[in-house]
């Protein structure tokens, strides 16, 4: 009951502000296309074949780019962002929350500027080919509009995501275990494993995760730094309701990306173990 | 002991030293271009604050910035409330319908964010009837917003031991006093870094502002956005420079908040004690 | 034949039409009965005549005087500094001014739901669609008595002849900006984009009939084509070059005057405007022709303040006005009355203000209709690719 009661204010605003757009999403998914007007739905008419379309092999490698993408920049802020979070969580002492802020306060500033500044920094004439000329590694490199750039501001943007549900759980990890550990004689990975992991499991769980699913569907972030060769499912689908005027096949690739993508979650969980998302 | 650490203070203080400098990396970029002379992002001619002055004349931009952060100030502060009174449900209760919750917040988060944008603004449109304007933005900002609270406290109430409140109740607290008292302290850093969250990602969105925005609400990205043809005008940068050391001067006075909360870390480890 | 209360009436909440839906919530889903109605009209659209535009249906009046404000949808950076203040200050209507970046953006936007705006200032093509769709609300042409101001070729215009919906803006055309010392050779047309120097250095333009007009132009076929034969040719010209280009996109002032590119296909304007900044970007006029654009102000279905709107176009079809944004944009002015004010060196610029010889050569996007969905699916494959 008292969970009921909790739950309550999410229950209403899910419900209106989530089901119904979803509902309305599914709806155009089953609707015929038109310039004049972008959808026709017919009850009687319902056209299954906008997700035949959505299934398009020749769309499948946009579709596997997106997924190696995200996935890249997910592990790439495991990498940058584990080690961050448990330093500032074990060793901040009382700064901790200062450099927890610290992390947060490059995203105060506009994403599109954020973005902006890579170009500067990536572009063929920009500081780092300025930087790699002058180390001797050529200045000649290609950077910005292909692959490295994307997966890069893909990293850039979301590192915070992984950073501060790492925190959270590192924060509550009890490091009298992890002595305890050592006094027992495991070693460093063994500790690492058998103790560490375990504690921040659910933190490295969510950050896997906020990272991972908003990446598979970002297209600010290709559209800005990549190029004709990068493009992502999320461009693909915002152009269906752009220039490619085909707002029941970009439904279609939607409900479709939200199903494929939840399957995962749902696996993915399910072989961590963690119920309580 | 620490020197027997399996992550050692000193690597992981390189690191941290690493990361933050690729956090900033950007953000030097865009105040070293904030006092260029020319009205140009890749080549530095001369130093000028004018960008500056003319920040205080530019209506547009004052506006957008204004509205982004009434935006985001009420999304954070709707979405934390809610996300975290549906955390401790999903985390504390076991009951029925409890996946179909967690699809719905996966679903928030994978939702690609132009299908979000029409959907909402149809809804908005055809089915509330409401006149798009700063409530609507609101509304969709929390709406992605709830997601992110909720998967980051659930991380940190997960394997929430539940004899801490049963030890509580022993003691004598009523409900809303062990909530307040045990729960929420424990609770605080996740929903600090949730709220944190929520509060970035309202200030980034463009796409879905774009759809749910009316006349006189366009934010800070839009306005960015749609002049992005001609590159980030150091205005721009200049106004963002202001913001940086504006956050800067209030971290600052975070110390404050430290001294706050590592009180209210007592207060939990003392009824953990008698629990 | 078309009636445009009708049709908005469809678009907001159609109980009438016959693909009226059972659920509450579907029955909102506007644009179903709206399409039923457009699609019960018969491809009205098709052969490039605007069949909405015969309508003769009045303005209908609000009775108590309209408050004093007015909601501006605009391109970014495309007015001067001052029209804005002076328009306050002649009529005490406050203006509150917002930007979109494109015309997809903009329809999707309109046509998902109302919006607020009392005027947006969108393409010939876009407004075309959006006449049909019912988007927008025929002007009280009584209330802009400067419309005798406009050049002939923009009362006339076939995208709104009489100008029942729409005041011209400004116009331009979409050719090639590009970094003359950087391209290796001279560009006169189209295949300037096949330059050894400028391989994966260039762009194309994000919008699919502006790039499909490209490859055609390239190809000698009309910018305007059904045959099926000619857009297959083009889908697969534009495939090819993508493999030659760094990016399909609509941003790229900031790339060409920084140096990321040196070729891209452009608007006129936009070009002249890096100019100012870097002297080493250039704009052409491709010799086997390219696209004429107009971007027009017009009141979106549902206004609140449509008199407000009415007085503006009226105060920015005044000649001096009209001459100040256009000295400050750049672009070409469709007020004839605003050519004695305008600076010297636009007006003989041949790129802004091109010959009528050369003006045969640049016809305007046509409307297409429902069949324009041709281009839509080869754009698909093009961006897919």
């Amino acid at each position: 009951m008292k969970g009921n009661l909790l739950l309550l204010p999410a229950s209403v605003w899910f419900a209106l502000l989530l089901v119904i757009p979803l509902l309305i999403i599914v709806e155009y998914s089953l609707g015929k296309r038109g310039v004049i007007d972008p959808v026709h739905f017919t009850w009687s008419h319902l056209r299954f074949a906008n997700y035949k379309d959505a299934l398009d092999p020749d769309r499948l490698p946009i579709f596997v780019r997106s997924i190696e993408y995200a996935a890249i920049s997910t592990f790439a802020c495991v990498l940058l962002g584990f080690p961050l979070a448990y330093w500032i969580a074990r060793f901040g002492g009382r700064f901790r929350n200062v450099y927890l802020v610290l992390v947060v306060i490059p995203f105060l500033t506009s994403y599109l500027i954020r973005i902006y500044a890579w170009q500067v920094i990536l572009q063929d004439n920009g500081l780092l080919n300025r930087l790699s000329g002058d180390l001797g590694l050529g200045s000649h490199h290609v950077f910005l509009n292909h692959a490295f750039a994307v997966n890069l501001g893909l990293t850039y943007g979301f590192l915070p995501f992984m950073i501060l549900p790492l925190y959270a759980s590192i924060e509550r990890m009890d490091v009298a275990l992890v002595e305890a550990s050592y006094d027992l004689g495991h070693g460093k990975i063994s500790t690492f494993f058998r103790v560490i992991l375990p504690t921040v499991s659910p933190g490295l769980v969510a950050g896997v995760l906020l990272v991972f699913i908003p990446a598979v569907g970002d297209f600010v972030t290709p559209s800005l730094l990549g190029g004709v060769r990068t493009q992502m499912i999320g461009s693909t689908i915002a152009d269906q309701f752009g220039g490619s005027q085909n707002w029941p096949l970009g439904s279609a690739m939607s409900v479709l990306l939200m199903l494929f993508i939840l399957a995962g979650v749902f696996v993915y969980l399910r072989r961590v173990g963690e119920e309580a998302l | 002991m620490s020197h027997k650490s399996a992550l050692r203070p000193r690597y992981l203080k390189l690191h941290a030293v690493l990361v933050f400098a690729f956090l900033f990396l950007p953000i030097g970029v865009l105040v070293f271009f904030s006092f260029n002379n020319a009205r140009s992002g890749t080549d530095f001619t001369g130093f000028s604050t004018k960008w500056y002055s003319d920040l205080i004349h530019n209506h547009q931009a004052l506006q957008a910035f204004r509205n982004t952060l009434k935006v985001a100030i009420a999304a954070t502060v709707i979405a934390t409330v809610i996300g975290t009174l549906a955390s401790f449900a999903l985390t504390r209760f076991k009951f029925r319908g409890r996946s179909a919750y967690s699809t719905l917040i996966f679903v928030s988060l994978v939702m690609p964010e132009v299908v979000m944008g029409v959907s909402l603004l149809a809804f908005y449109a055809n089915i509330a009837h409401m006149k798009l304007g700063l409530t609507t933005v609101i509304l969709a900002h929390t709406t992605f917003c709830i997601a992110f609270v909720v998967v980051v406290v659930n991380a940190r109430l997960a394997s929430f031991d539940n004899r801490l409140v049963e030890a509580a109740a022993d003691l004598g607290a009523t409900p809303i006093q062990t909530f307040l008292r045990v729960v929420l302290p424990l609770a605080a850093p996740g929903i600090a870094a949730g709220a944190m969250l929520a509060f970035t990602i309202s200030l980034d969105d463009v796409v879905i502002t774009f759809f749910t925005s009316g006349p006189g609400s366009t934010t800070l990205p839009l306005y960015i956005f749609s002049s992005l043809k001609f590159g980030v005008s150091p205005s721009i940068n200049a106004l963002s420079t202001f913001v940086l050391v504006f956050s800067l001067f209030l971290l600052a006075l975070g110390g404050l908040f430290s001294a706050r909360s590592a009180k209210r870390g007592v207060t939990a480890v003392d009824v953990n004690a008698l629990g | 034949m078309s009636d445009p209360d009708r049709v908005s009436l469809a678009f907001i909440w159609d109980t009438a039409s016959p693909h009226f839906s059972r659920r509450a919530f579907m029955k909102t889903m506007a644009f179903a009965s709206a399409a039923g109605f457009v699609a019960a009209c018969g491809g009205s659209s098709k052969g490039g005549t605007t069949s909405a535009g015969g309508s003769t249906t009045p303005p209908t009046f609000d009775p108590k005087p309209e408050a004093k404000t007015l909601n501006f949808y605009n391109w970014t950076d495309y007015i001067a500094t001052d029209t804005i203040p002076n328009f306050q200050k002649d009529t005490g209507i406050k203006v509150t001014y917002d930007n979109y970046s494109s015309n997809d953006e903009l329809f999707a936007k309109m046509r998902t739901g109302g919006s607020g705006f009392d005027i947006i200032v969108p393409t010939d093509a876009t407004l075309v669609k959006m006449k049909h769709a019912g988007l927008v609300q025929p002007l009280d042409l009584s209330l802009i008595p400067n419309v005798k101001n406009l050049d002939p070729r923009f009362r006339t215009a076939a995208y709104d002849p009489g100008n029942q919906y729409s005041i011209p803006w400004q116009w331009g055309t979409t050719g090639i900006g590009f970094d003359k010392t950087k391209v290796g050779g001279a560009v006169t047309d189209w295949d300037a984009f096949n330059l050894p120097a400028v391989s994966g250095k260039s762009s194309y333009l994000d919008e699919a009939r502006d790039a499909f007009a490209m490859a055609l132009f390239a190809l000698k076929k009309d910018p305007n084509t059904l045959d099926s034969g000619d857009l297959d040719a083009a889908e697969q010209y534009l495939i090819d070059l993508k493999k030659k280009i760094q990016k399909i996109t609509s941003d790229y002032q900031d790339p060409l005057k920084s140096g990321q590119l040196v070729m891209a296909q452009a608007y006129s304007g936009d070009v002249f405007t890096i100019q100012a900044d870097n002297a080493k970007i250039e704009y052409i006029i491709p010799k086997s022709g390219a696209l004429s654009w107009v971007d027009s102000m017009a009141i979106p279905k549902g206004a609140a303040h449509p008199k407000n709107a009415e007085a503006f176009m009226n105060y920015i079809l005044d000649p001096k006005v009209g001459a100040a944004l256009t000295n400050f944009v750049n672009y070409g002015s469709p007020n004839k009355a605003a050519e004695p004010y305008i600076n010297k060196d636009i007006l003989s610029n041949p790129l802004i203000y091109p010959s009528p010889a050369e003006l045969a050569k640049l016809p305007f996007q046509k409307d297409l209709g429902e069949d324009e969905l041709a281009y839509s699916d080869r754009w698909d494959k093009v961006k897919t690719a």
